[in-house]
């Protein structure tokens, strides 16, 4: 897509990304969505405690990232 | 300023054509098809034009054949061709990394009821010798192989594949729009039939094509009016454009060999301090046998479109070969071609230079890239 078709929360989103990065430690959950191949793979890291997330991270592969952050 | 490193895409008209195309807006712009004296002067500004485009090419002037852009060149190549000479034959021969008009011809013709190979490449992206004449049959009709890969910049070996038609009987098409203003282009040495040129490709304004066609080649006209350019292709001569093309054959012809050897100073400085400062990076595309003019790189864990951003961001202008850059969502059919895997085609950034760019717009993507791969890859899943 042409950069100037993202709105820009999703560029912002995309220039500063909030929550990047992977949680270690206890009581961590891990997910992925998409497929490389595809060329769109996220990773999640939650922390979850007491059946309540306490902290979320991502990381990504993608061009949809701004996107995928903007839906977060 | 924006550093502008994608001259595959579109270059600039260099100002010295820009002054050869004026006279003929509102000074000299009769129809050479007109009798008076207004056309006569038209007339003769067509016929100087051609001869200076058909030497870039060493060609003779009643070879050259002006269309509206490479694309429609390519279109009347194959399909003039092959609807002209039917009756030799239905087999026509492409390579897997053709300029996507000459794919899309292909498909057309396939449906018309022609037949279409596609050679493989190999992992540099060139074609070999071997896979065409294994594939050439008696009722072969055209070959048409790119002089050189407009995206990975590897050069092919047009003269033994000419060679090869020739001896075979066979026409042979090249696509050299990647290739014209780099390198010296001779369709008798290296025995082109039909070959493909675009004015904007030499710095000349966009809207207008050449297609050569050696003497004795018959092609089926694919615009029908006039008869104009022997009736081959009609329609009123675009005389602005046609003299501009013709400057900018004249400054290639006088500047190529000095512009070539800067550009590839430029690439090799490109490629070297790219692959050493950043980790996990290859090169795409022949380490030799490729254009002096593109630098075709991939990076582990980083997809394309993201890269391209993240560069734009600092106002430099790059291209890549994944699949958000294309209308297909398709990576690039090139990079796939060659064997790389879709999430290796993904993480591609193309690297094209030309006339205008100077030393300090290399040291600026030099700088710039490895900050942003670093930052791509520290958000990567996959690194």
């Amino acid at each position: 897509m042409k950069s100037t078709s993202y709105s820009k929360k999703v560029l912002d989103h995309f220039r500063n990304p909030r929550n990047a990065g992977t949680l270690t430690g206890k009581d961590i959950a891990k997910g992925t969505v998409g497929n490389p191949v595809c060329g769109d793979l996220m990773e999640f890291t939650l922390k979850v405690k007491n059946n309540r997330i306490q902290d979320i991270k991502f990381r990504f592969f993608s061009h949809l990232v701004g996107k995928s952050l903007d839906d977060l | 300023m924006t550093v502008y490193l994608d001259y595959q895409s579109s270059k600039p008209v260099d100002p010295r054509v820009v002054n050869a195309m004026n006279p003929y807006f509102n000074e000299t712009f009769g129809n050479p098809s007109s009798l008076h004296s207004a056309g006569d002067k038209a007339t003769e500004a067509l016929d100087k034009s051609r001869s200076k485009i058909a030497g870039l090419i060493k060609a003779e002037s009643d070879e050259i054949i002006f269309t509206s852009g490479a694309t429609e060149s390519n279109n009347l190549a194959l399909i003039g061709y092959a609807l002209k000479n039917k009756g030799k034959g239905e087999y026509i021969i492409i390579s897997e990394t053709e300029h996507i008009s000459i794919h899309n011809t292909a498909k057309f013709l396939m449906k018309s009821g022609f037949e279409v190979s596609k050679v493989p490449v190999d992992h540099y992206g060139q074609v070999h010798l071997n896979k065409i004449r294994e594939r050439l049959t008696d009722d072969t009709l055209l070959v048409s192989i790119g002089y050189a890969s407009n995206e990975v910049g590897t050069v092919q070996p047009i003269k033994e594949i000419g060679r090869l038609c020739r001896e075979r009987g066979i026409a042979f098409h090249t696509d050299a729009v990647a290739a014209e203003g780099l390198l010296s282009l001779d369709v008798n040495k290296d025995f082109v039939d039909l070959m493909t040129l675009s004015s904007n490709d030499i710095y000349g304004p966009k809207g207008l094509g050449v297609l050569y066609v050696r003497k004795g080649i018959k092609l089926m006209p694919q615009i029908i009016g006039g008869g104009q350019e022997n009736g081959i292709r009609s329609g009123t001569e675009n005389l602005p454009a046609i003299a501009g093309m013709a400057r900018a054959a004249e400054i290639v012809m006088q500047e190529r060999e000095q512009e070539a050897k800067k550009l590839q100073s430029f690439r090799d400085r490109l490629i070297k301090e790219i692959l050493e400062n950043i980790p996990r990076s290859f090169l795409n595309g022949h380490p030799e046998k490729r254009l002096p003019n593109n630098a075709h790189f991939r990076f582990d864990g980083i997809e394309g479109e993201s890269l391209l951003l993240s560069l734009n961001d600092k106002e430099i202008a790059v291209s890549t070969g994944s699949a958000c850059s294309s209308k297909t969502l398709e990576p690039s059919h090139t990079l796939i071609a060659m064997g790389l895997l879709h999430e290796e085609a993904h993480g591609s950034l193309e690297l094209s230079i030309g006339r205008f760019t100077k030393e300090s717009d290399i040291d600026s993507v030099i700088k710039a890239l490895p900050e942003v791969v670093d930052r791509l890859r520290k958000l990567s899943p996959i690194y």
